[in-house]
Parts: C-alpha cells; structure tokens; sequence
C-alpha cells in the first residue's frame, strides 16, 4: 500500500510537472484562493479586534441595557438618520444599577444618554459690533476711534458685496435700500454721533447693518450625559487633554478635541490645517488632489473671517508685516489678506507658518476656550427648546483615536444637566416646586414639562431658559463676566448621578469572554427583578456600524465562495481536458492490470498534492504578508477608518486558524471536484490502450 | 489449454446500423504456442486480441482463458486476470511517460502487491538484464529508442511472470531490423519461459517467425497453420 501511495505520488509529481499549463491553471486558482481567505480573514479578524476595542474602550461598554419599550434599536454611533431616536427611558437608574451589580461579573455600570443640541454662532458683524460696544463703554478714545475705522473698512467691503449681489438680484429695490443703509453708516456725519449719542449709533448698526453679513451657519452638538467621573474611570481610552473632567457636583460640559479642531475652530485656520494635512503629511498636490484644490480655493474667499477680527492697531500691524511677507505696496489689507490667502503648492509651507506667527496670535482661534460658559440649546421630550449654561471644563479625546470622526462624535455633560434639557426636573427641583405649590394653591401642575404641555401643548416652539438673565441666544463670554448662576445653586448633590432618570446604561466586564452569557443572566435578572429592559452588547449597540465586519465577512466569504466555484469549474474543466489527453496513458494502466480504484486514487492525490502545495503557498505568502503589515502597520486611509483601525494604523495579525484551514478547505473542494473527471476516467476501457499512436 | 474461444462473434455500432468485426471465431491455443494472427489490417486482428485480453466483450460465443469464461467476469475480475495471468505488449509501447524504465516495469508488480521492494528489484533487474536494458534502468522512456522502448515493453509484460502475452503488432512501429531482434527476442522468452505469445501482425518477415499462424480475413480464419 505504501510502495503503491509512493508509486502514485510519483505518477502525480510527475503529472504535474509534465502538464504545466493545467498545472499552472489549477495551482494558481487554488493559491489565490487560499491566499485570499487567510488574507481576508486575518485582516477581518483583525479589524473585528480593533474595531470592537474602538467600540467597547469608547463608548458602548461589554453591553448596554435601555427600556424594551423603546421604539428605536440603541445605535450609539448614529442610527444613519438625523433626528432623535426613541429608546423610552430608565426612570430609576438606582434600582438597574443594584440588579445589575449583583452579577458577579459586573465590574460597573456607567449611565449615558445622548441627545442633540444646537449652537447659534451669530455672524461676523455681530461679532464685531459686540467688541465695539466694549470699546465705547471702556476704551480710550483713541480705541474708539481706531475701531470705527476698522468697522467702516468693512462696511466698505459689505457695500461691495451688495453692488455685485443688485447683478444677479431679483428684487434690486431690497438692496438699494440696503446699500442706503450702509451709506449711512459709512458717513462722517453718522459717526460724528459716538460722542454724543453712542448707543442709537450702535443700535443702528446692530439692527439695520448686522444682518447684512448673514447668520453663521448653527452648530450641531451631539452630547452624553453621564457621570464624568465614572466614565473616565472606566472608558480607558478617554483622555482630558486641555483642562479638567467636570467635578463632581458641578454642571458642565467637555468638549470632544475633534469637533473643537474641526468644527469649532476659525474656518480659515481649518482651511489652512486641512491643506497642510494633504500637502506637507500625505504629500499630495493641490493641483492633482480634488479635496485640496477646494481647500486652497476657499481659502481667499474666506478672508472676511480674518479681516473682522482684526482691530485697532491690529489691523495696521498685520497689513505692515503682510506688505513686508509679499513684498507688496498695496494698502488694502483687504486685497493683500485675499492675495496672503491664495496659496499654492509652492508657497504654501511659508504662508500657514506665517499665518500661525503672525496673524493667529492676533484672533481668536476658537469659538469657545476652556472656562468660557456656552449655551446649550436642546429640545426637551414635550418639543421646547430649553436652554442650559454649560462651564467648558475642558477638552478630551479617545487615545489612538484622535483623527476618528466617529469616536469624537460627542460631548460630555454631567447627566443631571441632561436632565434639565430633557425636561426632567432634579429632585431638588421637585422639593422646590412642591414649595410653590403649598404657598399658591395650584393642585394641577406635577412638574414643569407637563406644565408646558398643558399650557402651550406639545408643538409650541417656545425657548424656556434654566435661569439667567435674556442673553443672545448662543455665545461664549468669559466665565467671570458671566452673570447668570442658577437659581438655586449651579452645584448638585453628586450622588443623583446614581438615582434617577437616564435613557441607557453601558455595563463594564471583569470578564469579556463571558460576554454572551453574562448578557442573557443580566437579561434574567432584570426579568425577575420586573424591570422590562432590554440588554445588549457592544455590537448592537453600536448600530450599523457594529454590523460591518459581519457584513464585510459575509460578503467576503460569498465573494470567495463564488470564485471558488467558477475557479472549481475551471479546475473540473482542465482536469477533464488532461483526462482525455491522458486516455491511452490510462488504458495502459488498466489494461496492465490496474483496478478503477486505483486511477480514482492517482487523479485525488494529483489534485490532493498540487492543492496542498497551492494552497499552502498561498497561505504562507499571505502569513508573511501579514506579518510584515504587523510590523509596519497599514495607515487608514480615512478618518472613518481610523476608528475602524483602533488608530492611525492597523496592525493585522494572522489568523492561526485560517492559515490552517483555508489550504485545508481549499484542497478538499478541489477534491470534490476532481471526483467527476476522476470518476470518468476511471471508466476509460483498457481498450483504449490501443487506440492511438504514439 | 490456454485459450479458447468458441463460436466467438463481435459486432461495433457504426452509426445506427451494426457492424459483424468477427464472424463466429473458433480457436484453441494451447500452453506455449508462439502464435501470430496475420491478416491485412482491419481484418479484426485487434478485436480478437482485444477479446482474448479481456478488453472487451464478444457479442455471441464464449472466450476462455486458463478455463475462466471471461464473459462471465465483472469489471474487477477481468482486471484481476489480467494482472496475473496475461501480459500487454502494444504497438506504441505505451510506457508511462512520468515514470523511469524500472519504475514502469515494476509498475505491475506494484499493482499486484505481496513482494518486498527487494524481491521486486530483483526480478526487474533480471528481466531488464534479459531484455538487455540492465544499464537503463534510471532512464525515462522518451531517452529511449523504439526498439529499447518495445524491450521495456516486453520486460514489463513479462515482470507478473503471466501465463499468456499478448502483442498488438508489436513491430509496426519499428524498422524491419530492430523489429526481426524483438520478434526473435519474444521467441527465446517463449521457449525459455514455456509463456504463450499470441501476437498480431501483417509484415509477412514477423508472421515467417510464428510457429502457429492464424490467417484472419474479414473477421473470418481463413487459415490456421502450425510449423
């Protein structure tokens, strides 16, 4: 049996080296095709890995419990659709949180909730205006006046915008009336006012010229309320950067590093970071790069957001040292800021240095800073917009995530402010009401949100304000000059961050493995214990985006299945061809004596010895392919896909099991495939030995 | 005796009609007859030997070999006897391509099985040696001419030591020299081995050689005549 196996081995080395082109054919599918199964497995595994320590180290936790009346599947990273999602509501978290600490692989439970907010920005003039109010209550007079020169340098430039607008305008009579305006505020006879009667002066200017520039686009805030502490106790990854996490006790709220560097940020300066990305790191072209062409085409467009900032002396300044970089006489700082800003490949490096030396220290970078106070403006569960003052404690990021869009997604707010925006009173709040209610005699009113809805009903769109007195509705002001403290206190008692009102939970392991069963006994638990809440772990949670690598698997393995099929036709298809070739070969060898089983066996150990040696070199290239990623990591390609990488980089590891079982798996298919030629052969007549000539 | 075949009829299928290949065939061959069946070609020369090396099945008749009907044998039997019993020399050699001299003359031995890989070295070694190809064991079949190729031929028909050898016009392809030496080379196997050749041929040089030679024409024996 053995001398027959070794004979057959030979008869197969042999075969293969005399066919080559079959040979070749079905040795480079079968290669390819393992080398595409442990390649792609490895990489999704790999990224499954990294993806879900992304996923679990952020945000969702090993699992995350919310109401099973919810209408909505928790989706932490969005549910694909803007608006808000219905999840019902955990109205005693105290109580979840005892059940849920009972099982012995729990180590904590963090609460979250997440909602939307909006952020008005004003425009520029606005912006303007309001430092020219400061000015005239407490600047010299040489201020005042260096700043309604700059203030009249830039109604020049409005006034410009408007005759290029009465082009192309329907209605040219709304402009002309505009521009009439702008006139005024342009003559000396308007502003020989500031001395006599500042304040109609201004009020002109803030209602008739303001709105001239147009609203800045609102900023779109996606926050968490939670309890700080906890959850930077136990999201790893989560990092405070630039001043410190919410203390306990206090409102406020941290902003995510990324939405400040790329929402938050002077437009220009994002315009600048952006072509630095592509130009200097990625070493790419503004000519040949289509996001970077629009970047550098933008830039000098959006001069204006420099230019209002730039006061006083400021503005003498920076057109002195401009004219110095450009080597320009021009006097418009207007035209040479325009000019500064049209960049390109070459100049590009000089310009974003000199734009951080010279010009940045001279604005404000950022819309808010640390310590400054911002207004956050939500809807509340009945439909009003409500407003809370918010203390930005500081900023923060996910460690290895930093450039990821997904993970920086949301802020922080301590969850009792939450409440406040959610419509859902503190219990100090409560005590307080119920003090009202004993003084007047009004037996209807249970809380405020019900109020609202029994007054104005669930459409009206009215704005109800936490306290403070009426300010704009959005802006940062410094924390001192800030006004408005709560009524009460701006201070809670920290332990209502465990009792209460929160919409879900994220639930910390001490032993991930356990995952799946730890999940369904939580779900036990809380049945017995009559808590109708629903538990899930971090993949659901995590919505679509937990999916994707099952999607991307399954799709992947169809795409394999299906090359495999059409490449074990084509296997079918050559080994049938050599079969005929091989005829007289074989009816020699059944005509000297050999059994059909035996021509069966020598076609399964061809196809079983040039399967082996394929697949196997197929996985091993792919091993090594993967290894040496390992090392260098592969760089993601997006900001998406850093969060997907856990990082910059991914660094895949190989699959041990694929490596395995693809050369195996890939081997045996072919088998199954050779068995029809096989067996056809297998039926060739002895006769046919003598068919042909040699 | 070795061979008989009785009444033995062979039709083909030619499209949709039947066509009579042999004609109701009786012949018996005894133990150690160096036999040839001569006739011109298609005369059914290759179907009679076809039928003696159980390749094939006759329509009509019986055909016996060592007392064996073969008609009567499955799939698995014939190719049992003709492992054992009989021996194959073909026309165009029909050597393994892949495998080396020795290893194709070994190749039945293996296939039968029961012998050390010593005791199968031997008994190649000695045929080839024989056969006068002792020096080319290691050789592949393609380094080889056509006469050496029908010589390897020849040892590996005879390596299972068979009872019957059956040549497919074993000189066709060969010129009339090295056909005379493989003619004569089968004869002195044949009276040193007692094994019974039957072999096929229409060269009236080779046919002179046979002791027995079986006339065959249009499927029918026109002559059967012993030396």
């Amino acid at each position: 049996m053995l001398e027959e196996l070794k004979v057959l081995l030979l008869v197969a080395v042999r075969n293969i080296a005399l066919h080559k082109v079959k040979s070749l054919v079905v040795g480079g599918i079968l290669f390819s095709g393992s080398f595409l199964v442990v390649f792609g497995l490895s990489f999704l595994g790999s990224i499954e890995n990294t993806m879900s320590q992304s996923i679990i180290g952020s945000v969702a936790g090993h699992l995350q419990v919310y109401s099973a009346d919810a209408k909505d599947d928790l989706a932490l990273f969005g549910s694909g659709f803007f608006g808000r999602d219905d999840l019902g509501e955990i109205p005693k978290f105290e109580q979840v949180r005892e059940e849920i600490l009972k099982h012995p692989n729990v180590a904590s439970i963090v609460p979250m909730s997440f909602e939307n907010a909006i952020i008005g920005r004003g425009n520029l003039l606005d912006e303007l205006f309001e430092r020219f109010r400061k000015t005239v209550r407490s600047g010299s007079k040489a201020e005042i006046a260096a700043m309604s020169e700059s203030i009249r340098q830039n109604l020049r430039t409005v006034r410009t915008d408007l005759e290029n607008e009465i082009k192309i305008a329907g209605n040219p009579d709304d402009i002309k009336k505009q521009i009439a305006d702008v006139d005024l505020a342009l003559s000396d006879s308007f502003w020989s006012k500031i001395s006599t009667d500042p304040e109609s002066l201004m009020i002109f200017l803030e209602s008739k010229i303001a709105p001239l520039s147009g609203e800045k686009e609102p900023l779109y805030l996606r926050y968490m309320g939670t309890h700080p502490e906890l959850f930077s106790n136990e999201f790893k990854k989560f990092k405070i950067i630039e001043g410190e996490n919410i203390p306990a006790g206090e409102r406020g709220i941290l902003i995510s590093k990324r939405i400040y560097e790329t929402q938050l940020k002077n437009i220009v300066a994002r315009g600048f970071d952006n072509l630095y990305k592509g130009i200097v790191v990625q070493d790419k072209s503004i000519v040949t790069d289509i996001s970077l062409k629009t970047f550098a085409t933008d830039l000098p467009k959006q001069y204006l957001e420099i230019l209002v900032q730039l006061t006083g002396e400021n503005r003498s300044l920076t057109l002195a040292e401009l004219q110095k970089f450009m080597k320009t006489q021009e006097t418009s700082l207007e035209k040479v800021l325009q000019d500064f800003l049209t960049v390109d490949d070459k100049n590009f490096r000089e310009r974003f240095d000199f734009f951080y030396k010279v010009i940045v220290p001279k604005i404000r970078l950022y819309s808010f800073n640390t310590g400054e106070t911002i207004n956050l403006r939500s809807y509340t569960r009945s439909g009003f917009l409500k407003t809370v003052p918010l203390k930005i404690y500081g900023l923060y990021l996910f460690e290895g995530l930093e450039s990821s869009d997904l993970a920086g997604a949301f802020n922080f707010v301590d969850l009792v402010s939450y409440r406040e925006l959610y419509g859902r009173m503190s219990d100090e709040g409560q005590k307080e009401l119920e003090e009202i209610r004993s003084k007047i005699p009004i037996k209807s009113v249970e809380n405020a949100a019900n109020l609202e809805d029994s007054l104005f009903g669930a459409e009206a769109q009215i704005e109800t304000r936490a306290e403070g007195p009426q300010t704009a509705a959005v802006q940062a002001k410094p924390a001192a000059a800030l006004e408005f403290r709560r009524s009460q206190s701006g201070r809670y008692d920290p332990a209502e961050l465990k009792t209460g009102l929160t919409i879900n939970a994220a639930i910390i392991l001490k032993n991930p493995r356990r995952i799946a069963s730890t999940r369904a006994e939580i779900e036990e638990l809380l049945k017995q214990a009559k808590l109708n809440l629903r538990v899930v772990d971090w993949k659901q949670a995590s919505g679509t985006l937990g999916q994707l690598v099952t999607v991307i698997r399954a799709v992947l393995l169809i795409a394999v299945a299906i090359i495999l099929i059409v490449a074990m036709a084509i296997i079918n298809n050559a080994i049938m061809m050599t079969t005929i070739e091989r005829t007289r070969e074989i009816g020699t060898l059944r005509a000297i004596g050999a059994q059909r089983a035996f021509i069966l066996r020598m076609f399964f150990i061809e196809t079983m010895t040039i399967g082996l040696l394929a697949s196997a070199a197929g996985s091993l290239l792919a091993v090594t392919l993967l290894s040496i990623l390992n090392v260098k990591g592969i760089a993601a390609p997006s900001d998406f896909l850093s969060f997907i990488f856990g990082g910059p980089k991914l660094y895949p590891s190989v699959s041990a099991g694929a490596a395995v079982f693809a050369p195996v798996a890939v081997s045996l298919l072919a088998l199954i495939f050779t068995l029809y030629p096989a067996f056809m052969a297998s039926r060739i007549s002895p006769a046919a030995a003598m068919q042909d000539r040699e | 005796m070795s061979v008989v075949l009785d009444q033995v009829v062979k039709d083909y299928p030619l499209g949709s009609s039947m066509v009579r290949a042999l004609h109701s065939i009786s012949l018996r061959i005894e133990e150690g007859e160096f036999t040839t069946i001569a006739g011109p070609s298609g005369c059914g020369k290759s179907t009679l030997l076809n039928l003696i090396g159980c390749m094939d099945v006759a329509t009509e008749g019986h055909v016996s070999i060592e007392g064996k009907e073969t008609g009567l044998l499955t799939d698995k039997e014939q190719t049992h006897l003709r492992l054992n019993t009989l021996g194959f020399i073909f026309q165009s050699f029909n050597l393994v391509p892949v495998l080396s001299v020795f290893q194709n003359v070994e190749l039945p031995l293996l296939l039968k099985g029961g012998m050390t890989a010593a005791q199968r070295a031997e008994r190649v070694n000695a045929l080839l040696d024989q056969v006068g190809l002792g020096a080319k064991a290691k050789n592949r079949s393609h380094e080889l001419s056509g006469g050496q190729r029908q010589r390897v031929a020849i040892a590996r028909a005879l390596v299972t030591l068979p009872k019957i050898v059956l040549a497919d016009e074993p000189t066709a392809n060969l010129d009339s020299e090295t056909g005379k030496t493989i003619i004569e080379l089968m004869r002195s196997l044949n009276e040193k081995q007692k094994t019974t050749f039957i072999f096929s041929s229409h060269d009236p040089k080779v046919i002179e050689h046979a002791r027995r030679i079986v006339r065959l024409q249009d499927g029918r024996v026109i002559e059967d005549v012993r030396k």
